[in-house]
């Protein structure tokens, strides 16, 4: 009898804690729904419609689909947004990494230095962009100036296709390290101290010490990093608005950028959702092939 | 019921009324304009609501198509939108803004006669009137005087013709020393694609054919103009130097609208800076870019007839009044302001009057295509292609040309 109240409080309590965790959940979830998960569904139907804002959606099945893989637009965009992850984001890691390194272990207690660095994070992109654009300015810029000192003839930097990607790139390392700099810092103030006087006393030096205690104990934040860090560079659009508004002659005209154009400036609201499923596609498969490939990362030690 | 009561009741419904009849009509007002203008005009439409208790006008300075197009999609579009003559065609097509009717014009009072003809004339959309022009702005010569004296050039007889121009342009190179005869805009939208049309015009040609199903960019005159503007750059070797480096005192002229006014009255070479009329090819017929801020209603304006009266009264107040939006750097559409003893004497409009005087020259950009953006975005790639000398010119108009046909092949009408 006893044994039997005891196992139908247990029963309730446990169903009341599903309850409340739901409950927990609840103001999330709805925000949830509401404002990500019901947009995203809407997004897919609009995908096979035709929507010129004005009116309502037509259904025509996959013509968004077929179109955009005869653009040949699509395809220089998604070139784009490939050669800008590709340069941006393993830069985006090692520097702040380093400099994570470098400040923590090294110049202790020199926070300027992490304030300096993480301090563009806080400034607007269109401020950004407004100083970055005459900084890269080819007759009056800072850059080529220095350029010259050094006996380099700075290239054009937004007039010539081959390098306004380039100079996007390197604006965004200027705009974006921060924060993986403060989360580094955070990871490698985790590492126990121990671990290094240990290996001081073995005798390895700073090499030694980076490749077998800093980044072995660093990969559950390299993993995060790695993550967010690659969807974030995906999504790469402010920069290129401000800077070169998808100039010169396509060059820098990304994925993200090219939604925004059929979206909001050509009102083709359903090819804009089309691109933005295929862009939606590619990064959901990288973070797959992430998760898969990367889990054991954090587990081998 | 006691008398008390009646009394009471009485004298609580004539209160309830005088509140329900003194409240002003709210109208909302959002602009197309930046920073700078947008505080003149919201300083205009502070003075409108002192002035007219009745109304009480809400703007908003800086609207973007992302709110527009929600606004729109959920009914909440302000009663006034102000934009430009060359999205008109764009508004009407997302059904943002609906013909002015145009009993309520009358009653109000605005008349044609009031208006610069052409800028009155592009309010049409297929013979229906949907706006009121404010102002008229256009592309024309600003130059530095100082540049002009050591090269040895007279400072109050600036180029005509695009062939002095170019005389003149290299008479002040020295591209060594980092100063440039002229600067002219080798990417980006806008200034770029503005200064095409004017050389496309002047060398006779258009942008589209008259039903707008061809583009005829890749015309002799459009790869004529090309030509020139990619010539030009090379002689000069002048990169990526926008109008606004002229601050430096090393840029000798270059081509800008009227509304950069106030940046260069409180520039560090404001004494230096003159404006004369855009150079042309043939002095007989002048041409040059232009474009109009113009004020249109959308579907929430024409709900009641008080609130459509309340917005074209306030639509023509601000236009009785745009000698204060003359000095954010514009010419003023109305008639009566455009020839003020003020507009033509005050200093301070010294160098918008250049404009004001060009304005026989003027031409728009004339579409009824919804999404011409899109076009000029086309143009614009291939013509940045051209001046890094990725493609030569007619092989980028000819691209151009083949891209802008097919979308138009594809255009709803």
């Amino acid at each position: 009898m006893s044994v039997n109240l005891k196992m139908k409080n247990f029963r309730y309590n446990r169903s009341f804690s599903v309850i409340g965790n739901y409950l927990y959940i609840l103001p999330f979830m709805f925000f949830f729904i509401v404002f990500f998960a019901f947009p995203v569904f809407q997004g897919l139907y609009i995908s096979f419609t035709e929507w010129r804002v004005a009116g309502q959606p037509i259904y025509v099945g996959l013509k968004n689909y077929i179109e955009l893989f005869h653009d040949r637009l699509f395809y220089t965009t998604l070139k784009n947004t490939l050669i800008y992850v590709l340069e941006f984001f393993p830069l985006s890691v090692i520097i702040p990494l380093l400099l994570a390194v470098a400040i923590n272990r090294y110049i202790i207690g020199l926070d300027f230095f992490k304030f300096a660095l993480v301090a563009p994070m806080v400034v607007s992109v269109s401020a950004v962009g407004l100083i970055w654009k005459w900084m890269f300015n080819t007759t009056f810029g800072l850059i080529n100036y220095y350029l010259e000192k050094v006996g380099i003839h700075g290239p054009n930097w937004f007039m010539d296709p081959k390098f306004a990607m380039l100079a996007i790139v390197l604006t965004s390392l200027w705009w974006g390290i921060g924060w993986n700099l403060i989360i580094f810092s955070a990871g490698i103030k985790n590492i126990p101290q121990e671990l290094y006087e240990a290996a001081q006393i073995d005798g390895a030096n700073r090499w030694a010490c980076f490749w077998y205690i800093t980044l072995p104990n660093l990969t559950q934040t390299l993993l995060f990093i790695t993550v967010t860090g690659l969807i974030g560079s995906f999504r790469v659009f402010g920069q290129v608005y401000v800077l070169t508004n998808g100039g010169p002659y396509d060059s820098t005209r990304t994925l993200v950028f090219y939604i925004y154009d059929n979206g909001f400036r050509y009102f083709k609201m359903g090819y804009a959702s089309s691109i933005s499923w295929i862009l939606f596609i590619i990064i959901l498969g990288i973070t797959l092939l992430q998760f898969k490939y990367l889990k054991g990362w954090g587990e081998q030690q | 019921m006691s008398i008390y009561k009646i009394v009471l009741l009485s004298v609580l419904l004539v209160f309830i009324s005088r509140v329900a009849l003194s409240a002003p009509l709210e109208i909302n007002f959002w602009t197309c304009l930046g920073n700078v203008d947008g505080a003149v005009m919201g300083k205009l439409v502070d003075q409108f609501n002192k002035e007219n208790p009745d109304i009480k006008v809400k703007s908003l300075q800086g609207y973007s198509t992302e709110k527009l197009m929600t606004a729109g999609l959920s009914g909440n579009l302000p009663e006034i939108i102000l934009t430009r003559t060359s999205e008109l065609s764009t508004f009407i097509g997302n059904n943002w803004v609906v013909p002015l009717p145009q009993e309520a014009i009358k009653v109000v009072g605005v008349r044609s006669q009031d208006f610069y003809p052409t800028a009155w004339k592009l309010c049409y959309y297929k013979g229906k009137q949907y706006a009121v022009p404010l102002d008229i702005h256009l592309l024309a010569l600003w130059y530095n005087k100082k540049m002009f004296k050591e090269a040895g050039l007279n400072p109050v007889a600036p180029p005509r013709t695009l062939e002095d121009f170019v005389t003149y342009a290299l008479k002040m190179n020295r591209p060594a020393e980092k100063k440039f005869g002229a600067s002219i805009p080798t990417s980006g939208p806008w200034l770029f694609v503005w200064s095409f049309y004017t050389l496309l015009w002047q060398n006779g040609g258009d942008i589209f054919n008259a039903d707008e199903t061809k583009t005829l960019v890749n015309s002799p005159a459009g790869r004529e103009a090309l030509q020139w503007m990619v010539d030009l750059a090379k002689k000069l070797q002048v990169h990526q130097i926008d109008t606004e480096a002229g601050r430096t005192g090393r840029i000798g002229m270059w081509f800008d609208g009227p509304w950069v006014l106030t940046f260069w009255q409180e520039s560090p070479i404001k004494s230096d800076v003159a404006t004369a009329f855009y150079p042309q090819k043939d002095l007989k017929k002048p041409i040059v870019w232009a474009q109009s801020h113009i004020f249109t209603l959308s579907p929430n304006a024409i709900k009641d007839q008080a609130r459509l009266e309340a917005s074209v009264k306030f639509i023509k107040w601000i236009s009785e009044h745009s000698i204060n939006w003359a000095y954010a750097g514009q010419v003023p559409a109305n008639n009566a302001v455009r020839n003020s003893k003020q507009f033509l004497t005050d200093p301070q409009l010294a160098l918008l009057r250049t404009f004001a005087k060009e304005l026989p020259a003027a031409r728009y950009v004339q579409t009824t295509l919804p999404n011409f953006v899109e076009v000029q975005d086309k143009l614009v790639s291939k013509m940045e292609a051209a001046m890094a000398g990725k493609l030569p010119v007619d092989k980028a108009l000819e691209e151009a040309e083949k891209e802008i046909n097919d979308m138009l092949a594809k255009v709803k009408r």
